[in-house]
């Protein structure tokens, strides 16, 4: 009945998941949450009681939010939730997971609080992160304007009595699709750092890295290339190392990819606040001989400015589309869609990849935002096969790094990525959650 | 704030080892800081938060199984139930084998991967599976040797795990005791009274099992693999030689060996061959072409 109601638009108790989101209900498991966290640090006490009510104002121009996750017999959806709202203390690390029914009373994002920082942690059904960081703008504002503090207009600021745009609700996928052929693809599996079960947490290892914003242009500017195709570049170098260190012949090395989510809303002028990203994979072959940085940066400029055009995003989104309107997946229940998600999705998805790196940019902050708030931070939880997640945003002249790891023990990524950075001057100031590196609080 | 001097990273305050490296900061206390804004706070405050015991590929696997297996009994039922009660074909025979078909897919997939676990729920299972189908054939009968069996195969492969062979003894008492009581039990289900247990089969376990125990002294001192290999045929050809001898009396045969001769001449040729290797040194040198120490 779902199905009929996905396509004609039915009751409007029934909101239909975005495309993108379809995936992450069903592959919701141990050591993948499927949940990304923003946060922002501010220099005024954060009182639980005004971000309460900061959250209830906003939740007006965000009907969309208010909603809660079903599982239907022919597909999860969404239907408009009333529950009352609530903020919770912040936990000691990001992206836990998200118990659709009880972690946020029944919403599918959580506002959280400690006496310096507003954090929300999104389930990725809800939305991406462009849409969670409108957001959280949004909250922030509204709670600096109860704290006494006046802010100026920013368009990713919305403001309580502005009229919704029916765009912003709307699946923008189903709007830009095109019925052509398209296939699944499937590669060769990528390089991943490889641990047992028993190697793994599901409480996130987070360690985050303030550079210069102005140290990273000029690095980057050095190689012609923008700060998110560097960073890139150098994660996939830093990949190369550990394969070289770890893998003992070099017939068995294997691809190197990373994952780069794209904001694709500016691409197709869109402004849903739902799910609209798409990811364009950027790699090198080891297997062919080893890298020169130089190489790595040209083939992630030439990799990343080609995937990210009309032509091959629309051909993205068509594969990705059809594949839910597929006759047969559409009318199999949701029972047995569920299982073959879950264990299909590591084939199409994360095995084909080392890891994901996610640039918000820099964020703007109005007037009166700009003055208060000290720090922005991005998480991405990471997944077992991935284990390793990177979320990059600036604020200020700073910009923050954030690596998300589900490993216990094993930093190596981290280590190899980070002293990259340093090996090429740039200074990196570093906190982390790892217990075994900090003094008693 | 104190810096690492391996990687270079400037480490917030507070932190006594570098997060990257795991080296430890050698400095003064002024140096290295207080810890006051942290990049998280302390897990002490952390609220619980539930967690999935599976990950994402083993949930599939469950889920994909139990979706089967429900269309199965779907359909089962309903087929049972259109055929009316006076078909043969009943529909519980088969749902009771889907659902412990179910139970043998998925116990790796739950259980934790040990194996007195997984052997132990495989024994029961194999054990409900097979007094089900012998139930609905009509009546206990053949399933008894078979519970028997599995009886005596946990004895024997997954008991001495769950002693964690802290107790050597203990287990080789369980496994003679519980050998002797499955052929006793062989018997008993043969017929209405014990018949060729005490006469035969005892006879035959009593001296294997001595043939074993000197075997099992013989090797605490060192063997070669020819020789184990040969004495393991000389047990087996003295176990076969005696059930041939207790037989002919059970039967009351004149004779008091038939076809087991052979045998007995092959037993006598290794017994010799092996009492020569174990006392004669250059017998054993001959054939271990060991340099004597």
């Amino acid at each position: 009945m779902i199905a009929f109601m996905r396509i004609s638009k039915g009751p409007e108790e029934f909101i239909p998941l975005d495309n993108a989101a379809l995936i992450y209900p069903p592959t919701i498991a141990r050591f993948n949450s499927n949940v990304f966290r923003l946060s922002f640090d501010v220099d005024i006490a954060v009182i639980p009681e005004r971000l309460l009510k900061a959250l209830n104002n906003i939740m007006v121009r965000f009907p969309y939010y208010k909603v809660s996750l079903h599982n239907g017999f022919f597909w999860y959806y969404l239907t408009q939730h009333e529950k009352p709202l609530e903020v919770y203390p912040d936990r000691s690390y990001p992206c836990a997971y998200f118990n659709r029914h009880r972690s946020a009373n029944g919403y599918l994002f959580k506002v959280m609080y400690r006496e310096d920082r507003i954090a929300v942690e999104y389930f990725h059904a809800l939305t991406d992160g462009t849409g969670g960081l409108i957001f959280l703008k949004s909250l922030v504002a509204e709670y600096l304007r109860l704290s006494g503090i006046e802010v100026g207009d920013d368009p990713q600021v919305f403001k309580i009595n502005t009229p919704i745009n029916e765009e912003e609700s709307a699946d923008s996928f189903q709007k830009f699709f095109f019925p052509i052929k398209s296939v699944m693809e499937s590669d060769v599996r990528a390089f991943h750092v490889t641990a047992l079960s028993a190697d793994l947490t599901d409480r996130t290892n987070a360690i985050t890295a303030m550079v210069s914003v102005s140290d990273m242009k000029l690095i980057a500017s050095e190689f012609q290339a923008t700060i998110t195709e560097y960073l890139t570049a150098e994660l996939l170098d830093a990949y190369q190392r550990i394969q070289q260190q770890r893998v003992s012949s070099s017939k068995r090395y294997k691809p190197i990819r990373i994952s780069v989510p794209v904001n694709i809303r500016r691409v197709f002028d869109s402004k849903s606040m739902r799910n609209f990203t798409l990811f364009v994979v950027v790699g090198i072959d080891p297997r062919l001989g080893a890298y020169s940085f130089t190489e790595i940066i040209e083939q992630v400029k030439y990799q990343l400015r080609n995937g990210v055009n009309t032509k091959s995003l629309s051909r993205q989104i068509s594969r990705n589309v059809a594949g839910g309107r597929n006759v047969l997946v559409r009318y199999a229940p949701n029972f047995l869609k569920r299982p073959f998600m879950k264990i299909l999705s590591d084939r199409y998805g994360d095995r084909l990849y080392s890891s994901v790196i996610s640039n918000l940019g820099n964020v703007s902050l109005p007037s009166g935002m700009a003055e208060h708030v000290t720090q922005g931070n991005f998480f991405l939880s990471p997944s077992k096969a991935l284990k390793i997640s990177m979320g990059v945003m600036g604020i200020h002249s700073s910009l923050s790094i954030n690596i998300s790891s589900n490993l216990k023990t094993d930093t190596v990524v981290e280590r190899e990525f980070l002293t990259a950075l340093v090996n090429r001057g740039i200074a990196v100031e570093i906190a982390s959650n790892r217990t075994d590196s900090m003094v008693a609080r | 704030m104190a810096y690492c001097v391996k990687c270079g990273v400037k480490l917030e305050p507070g932190t006594i080892s570098c997060p990257l490296c795991k080296t430890e900061v050698r400095a003064s206390e002024e140096i290295i800081g207080k810890s006051t804004k942290t990049l998280f706070g302390s897990s002490h405050h952390d609220h619980r938060e539930e967690q999935p015991l599976v990950d994402m590929r083993r949930k599939g696997f469950i889920e994909l199984i139990l979706a089967l297996a429900t269309i199965a009994i779907i359909i089962l039922a309903i087929t049972g139930w259109a055929i009316g009660p006076e078909h043969p074909f009943s529909p519980w025979f088969s749902i009771g084998c889907v659902f412990i078909g179910v139970g043998f897919i998925l116990a790796p997939l739950v259980l934790p991967s040990r194996y007195v676990l997984l052997s132990s729920t495989y024994v029961l299972l194999t054990l409900a599976i097979l007094l089900f189908i012998d139930a609905q054939i009509g009546g206990l009968s053949w399933s008894l040797y078979t519970t028997a069996s599995l009886v005596l195969y946990w004895l024997i492969g997954v008991f001495p795990w769950v002693i964690k062979h802290k107790r050597l003894v203990l287990g080789i008492v369980v496994d003679v005791v519980s050998i002797g009581l499955y052929l006793f039990l062989l018997d008993i289900f043969d017929g209405p009274a014990v018949t060729w247990f005490f006469p035969v089969a005892l006879p035959i376990y009593v001296v294997t099992l001595i043939c074993a125990m000197i075997f099992g002294l013989r090797m605490r001192r060192g063997m070669t693999v020819s020789e184990i290999v040969m004495g393991l045929i000389l047990i087996a050809c003295i176990a076969v030689g005696v059930g041939d001898i207790f037989y002919l009396r059970f039967i009351d045969h004149p004779d008091f060996v038939s076809w087991s001769l052979e045998l007995w001449i092959i037993a006598g040729l290794l017994a010799l061959y092996l009492i020569a290797v174990a006392t004669i040194k250059k017998v054993r040198l001959f054939f271990t072409n060991k340099i004597d120490k």
